[in-house]
């Protein structure tokens, strides 16, 4: 007890002692350089030395301590406009004497806070671990983030309806995984079509009858659509789609989207995938596909122009369309029977079916069996499942004492005349309402083998240490390891999980539907086109991963990853078919890099109009690392006009005073300005669109005239804070792929985060600098970074 | 027209048979009327509570009056609730402080919790004032609380910054509060409402054990974990509790979800219908909805042709301002029948409108900017005297968490203030 507060004492002194010190240490500093904005009653942008408090355990302090730090270091302050400048001696002196404290103080606080799993690792873990395919996440309330990150455990909480809804999804897992029927359910064929009375209507108005049978439909969606009526599926599940068809009077192919619908009231319409059909040969698309319950097939043609009004005989119309032939849904397919899941459950025990009164009740299809479990003694069949299922469920092996009171919880449930499976389940459902399932625990100071490996397995395959990674630990080879299994899940399918909710938190691709494009404005942004977007950047990031290419492919990449839309769109020579394959660009191609892609172009504006601001700070927060303050408070937004008669860079212009405001706005700006170049769906463009003043367009997409009018002239010429200058996105491009120690401290930092689940911060950068260093050794490349990151100390430690 | 009655907690008249508008109430059975914890009547008359969002704004120009006070010329959506203009008070000036978040829409996270700088770094939301109020009537009702939407977005955040799930489904809301189980049924809620408290119990034990060896900041989480499982666990019993006890009787068919998913001034209507019938018969006496926000064109509202959140991007562009007050407008009107039907549903002394304060507005104050200040606020009902117009300053606002206080104050939470708040009173807002 004595030694306890004595500890404290020394600590909280020498605190007292350290700040004391820091003020007297800079003093000479502050005064000539710093008081006369920031002191004696002067308080610019904010800050004022004279109310600053030097306790650097407060986080607000902190902060503000550590944005001084930055900004004498990079030479932001005191201003360039200021004659009596600090020499070179004297900043770094500040540096250096304000560099420990602030070290050592986030040092102290560092390591990942108590990680709650968030919603898609907890599906993923139920799914792979029970061999089920739920929609787990969306019974779940939303994740708090931290930074855009959805991962990060100081920022995930937990609240009642958490519990409520873990116990709601662990009894539908349950449900789903546990055999339920006699027999494993075959495969059925069922042919899909469109209705007869839909045929019998359309023909020879916009739908046409070719000899062969085949029905051509000459545009997507409208009424009657491509929806296939009497292909609802049984059950959940998956299955094996079919469909043949070709292009008619097409010299090109014709790409489908291939979806699904159901009739239930306010139910989504997933696209399942695209498909191209080769012109007057029938062409059959195949592929597996996990299909919900009475969903149908719909099978729209996309990019086809028809006339408005129709055509009056649609005989002799000679546009393109796609003859549909057949199309067949075939399953479920049921590989696993029962499910692993089930096989866990139950491994060794005898699950019989209690028979019916009437044997031939099992024949009807009314019949639902119930199965009970013979044991000669249930206490040992209850302990084994509950063990078997808690060292998955928690990841790390577990003696029966930490199992004593799931055990007692059985047997209470047993007491009360509950069935021993019902029992059994009870008691399973605990361990994964139990914190050692839902957080990831990790002791202070190096993690040991299994909290390790549960960080790698996490961070690159999103789920549970596969059935591998679990024979790894157990041989006790983790660290001698680390690198191979590192490349293994990065060649895993898993890894497009990684992909994926990277991208969503790095690049906001979880925004990608948040606006939807103003129809006048941007008439050709078409659901194929939609569709790809999300796609095109998610292909492109495994690409600069698994090719371990350079980071400044980030930002310049002389390859791009795209299908036929997505070509299109761009302007660039043409692609057969929507499957995203990688395409070198034309030498002198604006494309290439993530900031000229659609996805990125889109989550950055707001349908109607860009903003060089919004953009401007996405860029040096996601790509240069460098994120701007927040605006002072009292500085009203501005006001987006799109009548044509300015931009709003000139508006900006006007608004600004430019004494306080180019302090940061001059580091803001200039990416803004530079991606002016492209439109809200990643369209390149000289001039904006206006839908009020401005010269008429002749042009005509989707075989209808354009509506929006020739607006004023795209400037996307600027300067960077350092004086080099830039006339347009080519050469603001080159500029910023030169900074490639920026580029990859900022995606090194971006996946540290991601992968420990905590913000890096003051004290990690000295880490991340000598990683970076090492990486500059082969040209800064990707994969290394990401092999870097895992073998270093941050992520091998809390 | 005589309007439906239906009298909450107080001596109920087996006499009254309710027929009127669009619903009628029919007898809760004898034990349903007892007040809930066997108490007498209490001396306090209930007092209830509503707050609904417009996450995509309100068109400035299309709401705000010229000038502030009691005389203040209609704008066409104070056009839409003229008949009530004794019935609500309508704010400028009011906003949270420090809302700029990490994106323009970030401030709907903050609309009743008031936390500051939504998204960004280090960014942990606080509780919205709803759940204070919730937390204080619990047991009180069948659900402490509704929080209902027609999109996607709640309102309501628990103590620890997590945010509530908003229910979608009227006809599941519906159910839950108006239809009676099967026996069978009844005794399944009961056998899994048991189970799951043995479920805590024995996780409860378990996270003790582990508690002991983690770290301080550990702890913390683990923290959170344990008056999860304590609050889960007084929600179950109350659960207990009701789940016995017979539902509110109404007369109302069950609402049909709509198929529909752009008819957003359908699903706005049900919900209001919905809240309405639930504070009528007791079932809560909180709710918080959202009203939605769509990145398509709502449907059935003749002459909107474009996707709304690109309207209320409008950027000054004549034609789209003139839809977008098309929805606007509509969204108003959906706000009147609501005020219309609680105004002529009588209470013991009153009407249900005078029990029930409703706070309306948007946590934009201009969507086409994403500005988050001077947001359009109108309070309705809940007995305060109202008629006004009340400006504050547009440059230097008011915080919105002032009126908070008051608001809760009324629902009888003993506080002197709340998130950023500054005062515990707000000018215009004051007791009749």
């Amino acid at each position: 007890m004595m030694k306890k507060v004595l500890l404290v004492l020394t600590f909280a002194s020498g605190l007292c002692h350290g700040a004391d010190d820091l003020v007297k240490d800079l003093k000479v500093f502050l005064e000539n350089h710093c008081y006369d904005c920031h002191g004696d009653g002067m308080s610019k942008g904010g800050l004022d030395f004279d109310e600053l408090k030097t306790d650097l355990a407060d986080p607000a302090n902190f902060a503000k301590w550590e944005l001084i730090y930055d900004r004498v270091e990079k030479g932001e302050m005191p201003p360039k406009k200021v004659k009596e400048r600090p020499d070179d001696d004297e900043v770094s002196h500040f540096g250096e004497r304000l560099f420990r404290p602030l070290y050592e103080a986030h040092q102290k606080e560092r390591g990942t806070v108590l990680r709650r799993l968030n919603r898609r690792e907890y599906e993923n873990t139920m799914n792979d671990l029970f061999g089920t395919n739920l929609k787990l996440a969306r019974m779940l309330p939303e994740d708090g983030r931290s930074h855009e990150f959805d991962n990060v455990g100081e920022a995930l909480g937990l609240s009642m309806m958490h519990l409520e809804r873990y116990l709601d999804a662990a009894r539908l897992v349950f449900d789903t995984a546990v055999q339920s029927e006699i027999k494993k359910p075959e495969a059925k064929v069922i042919p899909a079509n469109f209705r007869e009375s839909e045929i019998e209507k359309s023909i020879g108005k916009q739908w046409k009858k070719l000899p062969d049978g085949a029905i051509v439909r000459f545009q997507g969606g409208g009424y009657p659509s491509g929806l296939l009526r009497n292909s609802g599926v049984p059950v959940s599940g998956w299955y094996e789609i079919e469909v043949t068809g070709y292009a008619h009077q097409s010299e090109k192919s014709v790409t489908c989207s291939i979806s699904g619908e159901s009739y239930q009231r306010g139910s989504g319409k997933p696209v399942y995938r695209y498909a191209s059909f080769a012109p007057d040969k029938p062409t059959t698309v195949k592929f597996r596909q996990w299909i919900e319950k009475n969903y149908m097939l719909v099978v729209e043609p996309r990019g086809l122009v028809f006339p408005h009004p129709r055509p009056e005989n649609i005989d002799d119309y000679k546009g393109a369309g796609f003859a549909f032939v057949s199309a067949s849904v075939t399953g479920p397919l049921i590989e696993e029977f029962p499910t692993r899941g089930h096989e866990l459950i139950f491994d060794g025990l005898e699950r019989k079916e209690i028979m019916p009164g009437n044997l031939r009740d099992r024949e009807k299809s009314w019949y639902r069996p119930k199965f009970e479990v013979e044991t000669d003694d249930e206490e040992a069949a209850a302990v084994g499942s509950i063990k078997r299922l808690a060292s998955r469920a928690w990841r790390r092996p577990v003696d029966e004492s930490d199992l004593e009171s799931y055990l007692g919880l059985f047997k209470a449930e047993r007491a009360k005349e509950e069935s021993f499976e019902s029992a059994l389940r009870t008691a399973l459902t605990a361990l994964f309402v139990s914190p050692k399932f839902l957080f990831l625990k990790e002791e202070a100071g190096m993690l040991d083998d299994h909290a390790l490996v549960n960080r790698l397995s996490y961070f690159l395959s999103r789920t549970a240490p596969d059935v591998v990674l679990q024979e790894v630990v157990a041989k006790g080879g983790v660290k001698a390891n680390l690198r191979s299994e590192t490349e293994r899940l990065m060649q895993d399918d898993r890894f497009n999980r990684f992909i994926a909710d990277f991208a969503d938190s790095w690049l906001d691709l979880r925004e990608i539907d948040f606006t939807a494009p103003d129809k006048n404005l941007f008439p050709e942004f078409d659901p194929y086109l939609r569709d790809s977007l999300v796609p095109e950047t998610r292909a492109f990031l495994k690409e600069l991963f698994l090719g371990n290419h350079p980071v400044r492919a980030i930002v310049k990449s002389d390859f791009a990853m795209l299908n036929s839309r997505l070509a299109q769109h761009y302007d660039l020579p043409p692609v057969e078919g929507p499957e995203m394959r990688k395409v070198t660009l034309p030498k002198e191609s604006v494309r290439g890099g993530l900031l000229t892609q659609g996805s990125i172009l889109k989550v950055t504006a707001n349908g109607t109009n860009t903003s060089p601001v919004v953009r401007g700070v996405w860029v040096l927060e996601r790509i240069l690392g460098d994120p701007p303050q927040p605006p002072p408070a009292g500085i009203p937004g501005v006001e987006p006009d799109i009548r044509g008669a300015e931009t709003l860079r000139q508006i900006l212009d006007k608004h600004r005073d430019s004494q306080s405001c180019n302090a940061c706005h001059q580091k803001i700006d200039p990416p803004g300005f530079a991606l002016e170049s492209f439109n809200p769906i990643g369209g390149f463009r000289e001039q904006f669109r206006s839908m009020g003043e401005g010269e008429r367009i002749k042009k005509k997409i989707g075989g209808r005239n354009v509506r929006f009018r020739r607006g004023p002239e795209v400037d996307s010429a600027g300067a960077l804070p350092d004086g080099q200058t830039f006339a347009g996105y080519r050469e603001f491009r080159d500029l910023l792929a030169a900074e490639e120690e920026a580029l990859a401290t900022n995606l090194l930092s971006k996946l540290l985060t991601f992968a420990t689940g905590r913000e890096m911060g003051f004290s990690d950068r000295l880490e991340i600098q000598s990683m970076v260093d090492e990486s500059a050794k082969n040209g800064y490349r990707i994969g290394d970074l990401l092999h870097l990151a895992v073998s270093s100390p941050i992520f091998q430690s809390k | 027209m005589k309007a439906p009655f239906v009298s909450t907690r107080r001596a109920l008249s087996r006499r009254h048979f309710f027929k009127g508008l669009g619903t009628a109430i029919a007898l809760p059975s004898l034990e349903a009327m007892r007040p809930v914890f066997g108490a007498p009547a209490p001396a306090d008359p209930v007092k209830r509570f509503v707050a609904m969002n417009a996450a995509l704004g309100f068109h400035g120009p299309g709401l705000f009056p010229q000038d502030p006070g009691r005389d203040y010329a209609l704008t066409p959506y104070l056009e839409k609730i003229k008949d009530h203009r004794k019935d609500f008070t309508l704010f400028s000036g009011l906003s949270h402080p420090n809302q700029a978040g990490n994106n323009g829409h970030a401030s709907e996270l903050t609309w009743l919790t008031s936390a500051q700088r939504p998204g960004l770094a280090g960014f942990k939301n606080s509780i919205s004032i709803d759940q204070v109020m919730a937390k204080h009537l619990r047991g009180k009702t069948r659900v402490s609380h509704l929080a209902l939407t027609t999109t996607h977005n709640s309102l309501s955040w628990t103590d620890s910054g997590v945010q509530i799930p908003a229910e979608k489904s009227p006809s599941k809301i519906f159910k839950s509060l108006f239809i009676d189980g099967t026996e069978k049924e009844v005794a399944k809620e009961l056998a899994e409402l048991k189970r799951g408290h043995s479920i805590l119990d024995t996780v409860m034990g378990d996270a003790k054990k582990m508690e002991r060896t983690l770290s301080q900041k550990d702890r913390e989480k683990l923290e959170q974990y344990f008056s999860s499982v304590r609050d889960l666990e007084k929600s179950f019993e109350q659960s207990e509790e009701w789940a016995t006890r017979p539902k509110p009787k109404v007369d109302a068919e069950t609402p049909e979800d709509m198929a529909d998913k752009n008819d957003i001034l359908a699903k706005q209507r049900q919900m209001y219908h919905l809240i309405a019938l639930a504070l009528q018969t007791d079932s809560t006496r909180v709710a918080t909805f959202g009203l939605g926000a769509l990145n398509s064109p709502p449907s059935n509202i003749q002459g909107v042709s474009q996707d709304w959140h690109n309207l209320s991007h409008h950027g000054k562009d004549d034609a789209k301002i003139s839809e977008l007050k098309l929805i606007e407008g509509a969204e108003f009107e959906a706000f009147n029948e609501f005020l219309t039907r609680l105004r002529e549903t009588p209470e013991e002394s009153g009407n249900l409108l005078d029990s029930t304060a409703v706070l309306f507005g948007s946590n934009l104050g201009n969507a086409s900017s994403h500005d988050w200040r001077n947001l359009p606020v109108i309070v309705a009902g809940g007995g305060y005297r109202h008629g006004s117009y009340v400006a504050h300053d547009p440059k230097d606002n008011t915080p919105f968490a002032n009126l908070f206080v008051p608001l809760a104050q009324r629902m009888g939470v003993e506080i002197e203030a709340f998130g950023s708040s500054t005062k515990s009173s707000v000018r215009g807002l004051d007791e009749a």
